[in-house]
């Protein structure tokens, strides 16, 4: 079988590593202990071959903390034990088994005999371990961070998929797997707290996977719970993030799990059907293997660093290519290979872009823990569907996209869906259905979230809005101005009360945090029928899709996904509102003339409106109309921070390098309406 | 008697001064010399276009490329309260880390590198030329002429540099 192949040769080229290893290498020691800890995953945990290989790294484990001196004979034997180890695996017969055993049986003799400290090691390392074992390579528990974080979101949207498609013995296996992972890696560090956990768990789901229980109300809560506790344990460790608080939610979690243990205790686990599964478990293994064998984790820093140089490059490539002698000699090969160059640095810049995407998968699979959480508390009988969530969008938003989320979830679970007695009265389907759906389109990635509860009340958000003074009554809104209120802040805490339809809960924080990654949120609904929550955010934070602009002697960016049209004003369509207010009609409706040279404290611009453009842009609570010189033309911005000492500054969203390598200013037109609404009225005061 | 209150000076500063001994870059603002130190000094750059960024203090005079990077320059002369003169080809932008981050001053010349001894350090006088004492680490007699030390972290107030000027 090829996957035993695989183990076999792996376990060989450690073997070999074992033997051209020198005594003071450390990093190459801890190489070999991760590769043995990898190995023995995928070993089945009884067989002669895992406690072959468990035996090496214990020699390793002690060696790396500098406990044992390493004798040649010592690694000799090791490497001995392991070759036998990858022979029998190769060739499980009886001649590599009696070459195993006794080989084995050597290398305990020869830790018996030589006191080195090796197996006197882990059990130092018990006791000072209260949560960490103080010595633990700090690399080492770095990867195991990772890794072990992986392994129980793996196991959370395994679980939560076995909730609702039933008992699939892949998902346990997946599920089974991910704890028997994180128990074998947190017992190789001597995480003690974090290895009785992940044990208890895995009982629970080998449980499952014999039949003797099912996955579902009660013992899902059990193993979802583990899997929260242990991601808490986890993110503990890790000396930069704040200490979480887990220790009553692990006392209580272990003794509901050994509760459940003592309950079932009397029944044999049945042979027969763990053993086919194993196979698949090791099968499984190996090819997720092989996956994560070609990914490579780099900092992020480092990654902004290339992509700065990219972006670097590509200006320093269009610079060349403008150039008046490169323009004026259009015979020679020169301008060909330039233009040569020109494309290898785009799509260079396309590749290092790509890099920051990670599909939304991972958030996705968060939500789906959140919907169920919420709909079981609330009593509710909910499926949520998700699709789309390979939709990839950059690392960065993906964190910031959570937030949002959760609160839209939470407002359709508590006040979008009916209770289930309301659904049956209206003649719906009893089981509600909140959808989350992504997909790309034009440059854009949309989330749409969408349920099908009671829809939102047009004429009580229209009274609650007067009634707040958000607007006037009489005043023509259309369904979409009415809807948009629910986002207006100080909307959503009056609500609280959730007397009338109840939606805006949470929803303005959902608007700002979108709004922060230049995103923007809409909703549709129907009475009765259903709710629509689409955010649309640019495909990475990093780029920004602008117009570039002249406001007389100085050029700005604005965000194209702000900008609703360009024109210029017909003569007498702009009128002023009690002597300083300028207003123009735009679509039926007037909206108020942002001078930006005014605001921006610019000289030299054109002071006429009729001679120069109109920029409508969709604010946050209005449309405005931003009067600029010219329009510049277009362009893919990289969004640079104007630096810690100027975050500051509300007006600029950022800059970005234009073509010329000068440094354009990206305008956040938000805080340009706000700014002038605030020097209005000073000014009228 | 004037060798003793020399080395009474010397005594008393002894324990501000000898912090700041070290390597400082030397430059000229109007007719006075100042130092930096050179462990703060990023880069010296010419003078570049630089774009204006609304909402920040006169002496912010805008933003400038760093390779890839964008970063704030302050024009020296506007910050320490002198007037403001035509930039030439001598006048240079100086590239220091503060606080994880960089900022460029601008500045008439950039004249040397100095070697300053603890002993070449005296306090700050409290009448100054016009700028607060408490941006000065102390004054220079190396080379026989009078270099003033800044403090580059109370130069520098990054908080300041974004509050809008009305």
């Amino acid at each position: 079988m090829d996957s035993k192949q695989n183990i076999s040769s792996i376990i060989e080229s450690i073997a070999a590593g074992v033997l051209a290893i020198s005594p003071r290498d450390i990093e190459a020691k801890v190489k070999i202990s991760v590769d043995l800890a990898k190995a023995l995953e995928s070993l089945d945990s009884s067989s002669l071959s895992a406690q072959a290989v468990t035996l090496a790294l214990q020699v390793f484990h002690a060696s790396c903390q500098g406990l044992s001196p390493q004798s040649p004979e010592l690694m000799n034997a090791v490497a001995a034990a392991l070759i036998s180890v990858s022979e029998h695996t190769a060739n499980p017969n009886s001649q590599t088994e009696k070459t195993l055993k006794e080989n084995y049986n050597n290398l305990q003799v020869f830790l018996q005999t030589e006191p080195t400290q090796a197996q006197q090691a882990p059990q130092d390392n018990d006791r000072s371990s209260q949560n960490i074992a103080i010595d633990i390579d700090p690399e080492l528990l770095q990867e195991f961070i990772a890794e072990a974080l992986d392994h129980v979101a793996t196991a959370e949207s395994s679980l939560l998929n076995i909730e609702t498609k039933g008992d699939d013995p892949e998902l346990i296996n997946a599920t089974l797997r991910a704890f028997h992972t994180v128990k074998g890696a947190s017992a190789f560090l001597g995480l003690k707290k974090i290895n009785k956990l992940a044990h208890s768990g895995e009982n629970l789901l080998a449980k499952a996977r014999n039949g003797e229980i099912k996955i579902i109300g009660e013992y899902a809560d059990l193993a979802l719970q583990s899997c929260d506790v242990l991601k808490k344990m986890i993110q503990s460790l890790d000396d930069q993030a704040t200490k979480l608080d887990f220790a009553d939610d692990l006392d209580r979690l272990l003794a509901n799990l050994s509760n459940l243990e003592s309950l079932n205790k009397s029944e044999p686990k049945s042979a027969k059907t763990q053993a086919p599964e194993s196979d698949i478990t090791q099968e499984k293994q190996n090819q997720t293997k092989a996956s994560t064998e070609s990914t490579v984790r780099v900092s992020t820093k480092r990654l902004d660093d290339l992509i700065d140089m990219v972006g670097e490059l590509v200006i320093a490539q269009s610079m060349v290519a403008q150039d008046p002698s490169v323009v004026a000699d259009k015979s020679s090969n020169l301008t060909k290979n330039i233009a040569h160059a020109g494309k290898i640095v785009r799509e260079l810049q396309d590749i290092t872009m790509a890099l920051r995407l990670v599909p939304l998968k991972a958030t996705f699979a968060k939500m789906t823990r959140v919907a169920r959480d919420l709909a079981r508390k609330s009593g509710k009988t909910i499926k949520f569907v998700t699709s789309g969530e390979e939709t990839e969008i950059d690392r960065n938003m993906v964190q910031v996209l959570n937030d949002p989320l959760v609160h839209m979830i939470r407002n359709a679970v508590d006040h979008g869906i009916e209770c289930d007695k309301q659904r049956s009265q209206k003649g719906k389907e009893p089981a509600a259905e909140i959808r989350l759906h992504a997909y790309h389109s034009a440059g854009n990635v949309i989330i749409e979230l969408s349920d099908n509860g009671r829809g939102l009340d047009k004429q009580k958000i229209l009274a609650k809005a007067i009634e707040l003074g958000l607007t006037q009554p009489g005043r023509e809104l259309t369904e979409s101005d009415i809807f948009s209120l629910i986002f207006q802040p100080g909307f959503s805490t009056a609500e609280k009360v959730t007397d009338i339809s109840g939606r805006g809960v949470g929803l303005d924080v959902a608007n700002q945090n979108i709004t922060a990654l230049h995103g923007r949120i809409e909703v549709q609904s129907e009475s009765n029928t259903q709710t629509t929550f689409t955010i649309r955010l640019p495909l990475t934070m990093a780029i920004t899709d602008a117009m570039l602009v002249r406001v007389g002697q100085e050029r700005y960016l604005l965000p194209t996904i702000n900008i609703d049209r360009t024109f210029w004003p017909q003569p007498g369509s702009i009128s002023t509102v009690a002597g300083r207010g300028e207003m123009v009609m735009y679509r039926d409706k007037l909206i108020p003339i942002l001078r930006l040279h005014k605001i921006l404290d610019l000289n030299g611009a054109t002071e006429d409106p009729h001679k120069a453009l109109l920029v409508v842009v969709k604010g946050r609570r209005l449309n405005c109309a931003l009067l600029v010189d010219e329009l510049l033309g277009h362009q893919q911005a990289v969004i640079k921070s104007l630096g810690k000492a100027l975050t500051n500054v509300t007006v600029a969203a950022g800059g970005a390098i234009l073509g010329d390598g000068q440094v354009g200013i990206i305008l956040d037109t938000d805080s340009l309406i706000d700014f002038t609404n605030n020097h209005d009225e000073s000014g009228a005061a | 008697m004037q060798e003793n209150n020399a080395t009474a000076t010397i005594e008393q500063t002894d324990s501000s001064a000898a912090k700041h001994a070290g390597k400082y870059l030397s430059f000229s603002l109007a007719a006075e010399e100042y130092g930096l130190d050179i462990m703060k000094v990023r880069e010296i750059i010419k003078m570049m276009r630089m774009t204006s960024v609304p909402g920040t203090p006169d002496y912010v005079k805008g933003v400038i490329n760093l390779r890839g990077k964008v970063i704030p320059v302050i024009d020296l002369r506007l910050k320490l309260d002198m007037p403001e003169i035509e930039y030439s080809k001598l006048t240079a932008i100086i590239v220091v880390q503060v606080s994880d981050t960089e900022v460029g001053l601008i500045v008439d010349r950039v004249i040397e590198v100095m070697d300053i001894s603890a002993a070449q350090i005296e306090e700050a006088p409290s009448f100054g030329s016009g700028l607060g004492t408490d941006l000065i680490l102390g004054l220079s007699k190396a080379n026989e002429k009078v270099t003033i030390l800044l403090d580059i972290n109370k130069v520098v107030e990054l908080d300041e540099l974004s509050v809008i000027n009305t």
